[in-house]
């Protein structure tokens, strides 16, 4: 059991400039300061292209090219215990479509665990375990392209949950998924988190969303993001629907969406003035 | 909550037979089948009737157009015959030869190099130049230098077809590994996936239905090659075969090669495709 109050993963002044096809230089991300603590779900909110994505790969391993200190100290990162590892350090669900079309559900999930020393017991008893989880226990032997866009993003996340990561990484899990099974997925997920105690770094343009799953909501700003405002939640109802009741839920979601629309508005009026002839691109910004 | 429940109901006002909807569903899908079918075959049906008739009135002239009719019995001597239908096997068995050994050896070579070429990007680079630089030269043009290479005979034929194919298949190969959707990649850096694992289950798979593409068009390329080469050697086989009897004016038989040619490519290509269903039933064509 990890103490609540040690830091799973800090990021200092980290800045993300990419460059464009014809070579100008485009800046994600300005000055993030971030601590995410062990057991702690994070959501990072804001407007499209603010970069939430960019720090999700930088987190995840899958973008080493940044400006700045990004130090991960998660079990499991020491290389002492490498050879008995049985969690990952991080796993990643992806926004799109990350099932492995040539692979069946059990084989998808089970493919995330290829690293891990654990028996093959072991193996079968977490993809069981976590695709009766995501409701997919009656499709083991499906192959993704017989099940439906939702169904799919299941098996992403369960792939995820199944190597039991020191940090799960998530960007927007749940887009894909209609309404209802979106509120069904995010009553499972805050349930397996509350059991395992996992730290979290969730992406999510929904603001709602984000009140319901996070313990600390990070809003950034139009690009280049910098992180505009971090909310703690204090809310802790462990029913999604009786969370939604409250009037603590109302009050946070609306306070958040001001300050997005804050945000919105802040880039639609800088785009009106540097472009005003140009509609199309003011556009651009809110799109 | 306000507003009250209007109406509420958990059983279906009315039962459907789901039976009955399937059997006229099958029914439908089957009929859209069949007429598929039916006019794959009809239309080449057309054709040949039309020839039939613009032959038999003399609208073409019989010499160069012989009636499918008069073509076929012409060809069937060459399957009752004895001694025509000798001459008529050793030249499918050495085009036969030619062509198998070209594209086996051909694809070996292209998809190892295309692999090589799709996970080392300095390989890519080193490589690239030279392969579009050659690759689109008519192959038979390099006929030549095949033979000063191999000498007169079928090893510098099989040498220009496997050149033919391997730049097919080396560069589909190569573009179904660096192409293909970049979440798979991601899957596997993000979980750590060992090195072997990776290519076996990602990377491989993955470039599979563009390999297969470059496969089929490698056998396009095959044929063309073995029969020109042909033309020119000199030397037996289907493409000397074809040639021979313009030359003579034995029209029947340079259709019957004509014939021959087609229906391989078509069935080998039908062969190519069934492979690909099969390893890649995710891809719906």
């Amino acid at each position: 059991m990890k103490s609540p109050n040690t830091t799973a993963v800090r990021i200092e002044d980290l800045a993300k400039v990419f460059l464009s096809r014809n070579g100008t230089a485009l800046q994600a991300l300005h000055n993030i300061n971030l601590e995410v603590r062990s057991g702690e779900v994070v959501a990072i909110i804001g407007p499209s292209g603010c970069g939430k994505s960019s720090l999700l790969r930088i987190l995840a391993g899958l973008d080493k090219v940044y400006e700045g200190r990004v130090h991960w100290n998660l079990a499991g990162d020491h290389g002492g215990d490498k050879p008995r590892r049985d969690r990952l350090t991080s796993a990643t669900v992806f926004q799109s479509d990350s099932t492995l079309p040539w692979l069946t559900v059990d084989r998808n999930v089970r493919i995330g665990l290829s690293r891990l020393r654990i028996d093959r017991r072991e193996a079968d008893t977490r993809v069981q375990e976590v695709l009766r989880l995501v409701g997919l226990a009656e499709f083991p032997k499906a192959y993704p392209h017989e099940l439906s866009g939702g169904m799919r993003q299941r098996v992403a996340i369960a792939r995820a949950l199944a190597t039991r990561p020191h940090l799960l990484l998530m960007d927007e899990p749940l887009a894909a998924l209609d309404a209802q099974t979106r509120i069904v997925m995010q009553q499972e997920l805050l349930n397996i988190w509350r059991q395992t105690h996992s730290t979290v770094f969730y992406v999510t343009h929904d603001i709602e969303e984000a009140v319901t799953v996070a313990d600390r909501v990070v809003v950034l700003s139009t690009r280049p993001g910098r992180v505009r405002l971090v909310r703690e939640i204090g809310t802790r109802t462990s029913s999604v629907t009786d969370l939604r009741r409250e009037t603590e839920f109302g009050d946070l979601v609306a306070e958040l969406w001001e300050v997005i629309a804050g945000e919105v508005g802040v880039s639609l009026a800088a785009n009106d003035s540097g472009n005003s002839g140009n509609p199309a691109k003011a556009k651009a910004g809110v799109a | 909550m306000t507003g009250q429940v209007l109406r509420s109901t958990d059983t279906p006002v009315a039962d459907i037979d789901v039976s009955d909807v399937a059997d006229r569903l099958r029914r439908d899908r089957g009929r859209q089948q069949r007429k598929r079918k039916a006019w794959a075959i009809l239309t080449p049906l057309a054709v040949l009737l039309a020839w039939e008739l613009a032959t038999r009135t003399g609208l073409l002239d019989e010499r160069f157009f012989p009636s499918p009719t008069g073509i076929l019995t012409d060809s069937s001597h060459y399957f009752t015959d004895p001694q025509l239908r000798a001459e008529l096997f050793s030249n499918l068995a050495q085009s036969g030869v030619r062509l198998g050994i070209g594209f086996l050896l051909g694809s070996a070579v292209g998809l190892v190099v295309g692999l090589a070429m799709g996970l080392h990007p300095v390989t890519r680079y080193a490589l690239s130049s030279l392969i579009s630089g050659i690759y689109p030269l008519p192959k038979l043009t390099l006929f030549p230098l095949m033979i000063i290479f191999f000498g007169i005979g079928n090893t510098s034929m099989i040498a220009l077809i496997a050149l033919g194919v391997f730049f097919m298949v080396s560069i589909n190969t190569t573009s179904g590994v660096i192409y293909s959707n970049p979440v798979y990649g991601d899957v596997a850096s993000a979980f750590e996936l060992p090195r072997l694992v990776r290519l076996r289950t990602i990377t491989i798979p993955a470039a599979i239905p563009s390999v297969i593409g470059g496969l089929r068009l490698g056998f396009g390329q095959a044929l063309i090659i073995v029969v020109s080469t042909e033309f020119v050697a000199g030397d037996g086989g289907v493409g000397y075969m074809i040639w021979n009897s313009w030359q003579v004016l034995n029209v029947p038989v340079m259709f019957l090669g004509l014939a021959i040619v087609g229906l391989t490519g078509w069935l080998v290509s039908a062969c190519i495709s069934l492979v690909g269903r099969l390893l890649a039933p995710w891809q719906n064509d």
